[in-house]
């Protein structure tokens, strides 16, 4: 039992010691996390200091029509054909009504190939936002789009608020389906000061990008190597 | 037993670091993996579960090998483990019914470091890894071979 006892007392000590040099580990380690952060609640930050402040002064392409772009208010066109193909169903009109319900705007496939297929994307009139990971980023994202991974937002964020808010529309996405990396990151950018009408949750995601047959480009934004999807 | 019990120290520790050293090099991926649990309802408190436990794993499978304070960091893993073991059957058992499939049939990335695995095999992997956390706790083979095996009391090394 004196046995016993003395180990519960070693693993309470070892259990301590270990937590206060993981906590330590964590500070020195340079992808560590921020202890204090909730990094599935977006709260409000400022811009950090050297962020390029572009978009605020500069006024937003316009259409070669001069009709207004700005996003309608609420949502995805009922009886979509394209996006009914993708592989997203019940589920994504369900995780559609879930982002509306936060206040954020979804756009529907067949809008996202709008986008992507009008000339004045190759302006950065509009922009899309790939919310995944290096890994998955590199792998193959639409082309064109930046990287804005929420859990380092620090290493884009200098790059894409610029860029989003000098855009048309800004199209956030992550996997598809249920991933919810594209509405932290696109609640992150509201707080950044991009405009929430021009800012849109493509909720297929690249699975469903990719379920239509379209390209990716692989490798980091602008690498010009495009092709089809990995399997 | 006693050669049974040193080769289960060695095991729990070499697979702790392992599993830590894998959960550490895909951090965020691990935060979302807690998250799916939906044990832990407190963002900041997924936060630091996600930032520590990894570390704690790898220093205390490092410690286990180099046999120090070997019955204490023992208990640590074994109620690690039985957390784990608790957590995934439940997860498993919401799938399994959520999606109509059997127990065994059900997959996921449990946030191991193992990525997708089959829910009965990870069940399993921990059942023999708390035998090994046993073996350790209640044999004095574990004890061989150690620095420093008992932090409080004697410092005796058991050849």
């Amino acid at each position: 039992m004196a046995e016993f006892r003395r180990t519960v007392v070693e693993a309470c000590l070892v259990g301590v010691l270990l937590l206060l040099v993981a906590i330590a580990a964590n500070e020195a380690y340079p992808d560590g996390l921020e202890l204090r952060r909730d990094y599935f609640r977006p709260d409000v930050r400022p811009l950090p200091a050297d962020t390029p402040a572009t978009a605020a002064t500069t006024p937003p392409p316009e259409r070669p029509d001069g009709t207004p772009d700005v996003a309608p208010e609420g949502a995805t066109p009922p009886g979509d054909p394209v996006a009914a193909a993708a592989p997203s169903d019940e589920e994504i009109a369900k995780v559609e009504a879930r982002i509306r319900a936060e206040g954020l705007q979804t756009i529907s496939h067949a809008e996202v190939v709008e986008l992507f297929e009008d000339p004045i994307y190759q302006d950065g009139a509009y922009v899309f936002v790939d919310a995944r990971n290096d890994a998955h980023y590199e792998a193959g994202h639409v082309p064109g789009a930046y990287q804005f991974d929420h859990f380092r937002m620090e290493r884009y964020v200098n790059e894409v608020v610029p860029a989003c808010q000098g855009a048309l529309r800004v199209v956030v996405y992550c996997y598809g389906r249920d991933c919810t990396d594209s509405e932290i990151a696109a609640k992150h950018l509201k707080n950044f000061g991009v405009d929430p009408s021009i800012l849109a949750v493509y909720v297929p995601g690249i699975q469903g990008w990719c379920a239509d047959g379209r390209q990716v480009e692989k490798g980091p934004r602008g690498s010009g190597e495009i092709g089809a999807c990995d399997s | 037993m006693n050669h049974l019990a040193f080769l289960a120290r060695v095991a729990l520790g070499a697979t702790f670091v392992w599993l830590g050293l894998a959960k550490l090099g895909a951090l965020p991926e691990f935060l979302k993996a807690i998250r799916e649990y939906h044990l832990v309802d407190h963002g900041r408190a997924m936060t630091f579960i996600a930032a520590t436990l990894p570390w704690v794993e790898v220093f205390g499978g490092a410690l286990l090998l180099l046999g120090v304070a070997v019955r204490g960091i023992s208990l640590v893993f074994l109620a690690f483990l039985a957390a784990f073991t608790f957590a995934i059957a439940a997860r498993g058992v919401d799938v399994a019914a959520a999606d109509g499939l059997a127990f065994c049939a059900v997959a996921f990335d449990c946030g191991c470091g193992t990525g997708v695995e089959n829910v009965c095999r990870k069940l399993a992997e921990n059942g023999a890894l708390m035998v090994c956390a046993l073996l350790v706790l209640f044999t004095r083979g574990g004890l061989r071979l150690g620095l420093r095996p008992r932090l409080l009391g004697a410092r005796t090394t058991t050849a």
